[in-house]
């Protein structure tokens, strides 16, 4: 079966995969739903897939409470977690995109109050689950690549096809690099990172003792997370029992895909 | 250099400077899956902080630590009252997700070698379904 190998600038046709901006040997994950929405305390997204698909969720951050991440950046939103640091809730079926917004406390009232925020979401085509679904059965055009053992011809469901023309997520390698960052007690450390954009772009980093996505925080009292505006990077290192602040490097990967 | 470039449906500039007006763009790499699916971790052997922790290991071999985006499933368990039902979401390093009075911990990390899923729970026997996808593409670049 013939191949559709496409090397990045520069680079040919036999590099390593890894290093390809395309190959038809691979699915790509693919963006087909993406958007925002308002929320005020909670809300949804109808998808109608039948199945539960990959997503990425990032809210807006109107009033920044750190010092040195300015307002009205944008942060990865992680199921109940948020970003660690500021809040909002993002979750997933077969059949919605769930958002619920963070709560303050409000000591006039002696109540929690919902803090309207702004969620900007990705849904892709790749499943997550095993169900089968309904899923999206209109995919046509002229680029479009089925997975092995399928012909184009015959196929519609977006799950079906390893490349279509949704939106397949572009990451800027030579934008994309490495940072050190030392954790001090209670000092939650800002790092920024100029990308000069001049838009918002989706930005995914890594913790590189572990590979594991951030932002997350271990129960002793270490975190890791970041923002992101149209100039720049904000990451955001604590260890808040860690008296002697250790070293870590975290990776960023930024895509030439727009959060806003 | 001839470059690739497919612009998304309704984008009409195929010279545009804007990158995210193409659905595919050989200056930039897509992410390349390597493989994807679900598995269940369940939480049954002694130790961890919480009591009884579980793991899966899903190899990749690759050689080197890929991105990987790892969501899991907690339709199950039932939030505090108020909050909303969590299903399933994305969980990076560590997830703490707290349910009623109990709470579970997830973590997932990777090597060059293998994807690992693991939780820690105060009851014997939880599980957890995780669905996982894990690319090509170089963590490190």
């Amino acid at each position: 079966m013939a191949n559709i190998i496409v090397a990045k600038t520069g680079g040919t046709i036999n590099d390593a995969e890894k290093s390809l901006a395309f190959t038809s040997d691979r699915d790509c994950m693919i963006e087909l739903i993406s958007g925002h929405k308002t929320v005020s305390s909670v809300d949804n997204y109808q998808h109608s897939l039948g199945y539960v698909p990959s997503y990425t969720v990032f809210f807006k951050v109107i009033t920044s409470e750190i010092t040195g991440v300015p307002n009205n950046c944008y942060s990865p939103c992680i199921g109940i977690i948020g970003n660690v640091l500021d809040g909002g809730t993002a979750t997933v079926d077969t059949d919605k995109l769930y958002f619920q917004t963070y709560q303050v406390y409000n000591p006039v009232t002696d109540t929690y109050d919902n803090v309207t925020t702004d969620f900007y979401y990705s849904i892709f085509a790749n499943t997550i689950g095993n169900q089968t679904g309904t899923g999206k059965n209109n995919v046509s055009g002229k680029a479009r690549i089925a997975k092995n053992n399928l012909s184009v011809p015959d196929i519609t469901d977006a799950r079906q096809f390893k490349f279509f023309v949704g939106n397949v997520f572009k990451q800027d390698t030579a934008l994309s690099g490495t940072i050190t960052l030392m954790t001090l007690d209670y000092d939650l450390k800002v790092i920024t990172i100029p990308h000069n954009l001049g838009y918002v772009p989706i930005v995914y980093m890594f913790e590189s003792d572990n590979g594991s996505r951030i932002p997350y925080s271990l129960p002793g009292g270490l975190l890791f997370t970041y923002y992101v505006d149209s100039s720049n990077i904000y990451v955001v290192g604590g260890d808040f029992y860690n008296l002697g602040g250790d070293i870590y490097t975290l990776k960023y990967i930024i895509l030439r895909d727009k959060i806003a | 250099m001839a470059k690739l470039k497919i612009l998304k449906t309704g984008e009409t500039d195929i010279n545009s400077t804007d990158i995210w007006r193409f659905a595919l763009h050989s200056d930039y790499q897509a992410y390349k899956i390597i493989t994807s699916g679900v598995t269940t971790v369940t939480s049954n052997i002694v130790g961890g902080n919480l009591g009884y922790y579980g793991q899966v290991t899903i190899p990749h071999n690759l050689g080197y630590k890929p991105q990987s985006f790892i969501y899991a499933d907690f339709s199950p368990f039932p939030p505090y009252p108020g909050d909303l039902q969590i299903k399933v979401t994305d969980v990076t390093g560590w997830y703490i997700y707290y349910y009623n009075d109990s709470l579970i911990y997830v973590v997932q990390y990777l090597d060059e070698v293998n994807q690992y899923l693991y939780i820690e729970t105060p009851e014997n026997g939880k599980t957890l379904d995780f669905g996982y996808i894990i690319t090509l593409d170089e963590w490190q670049i």
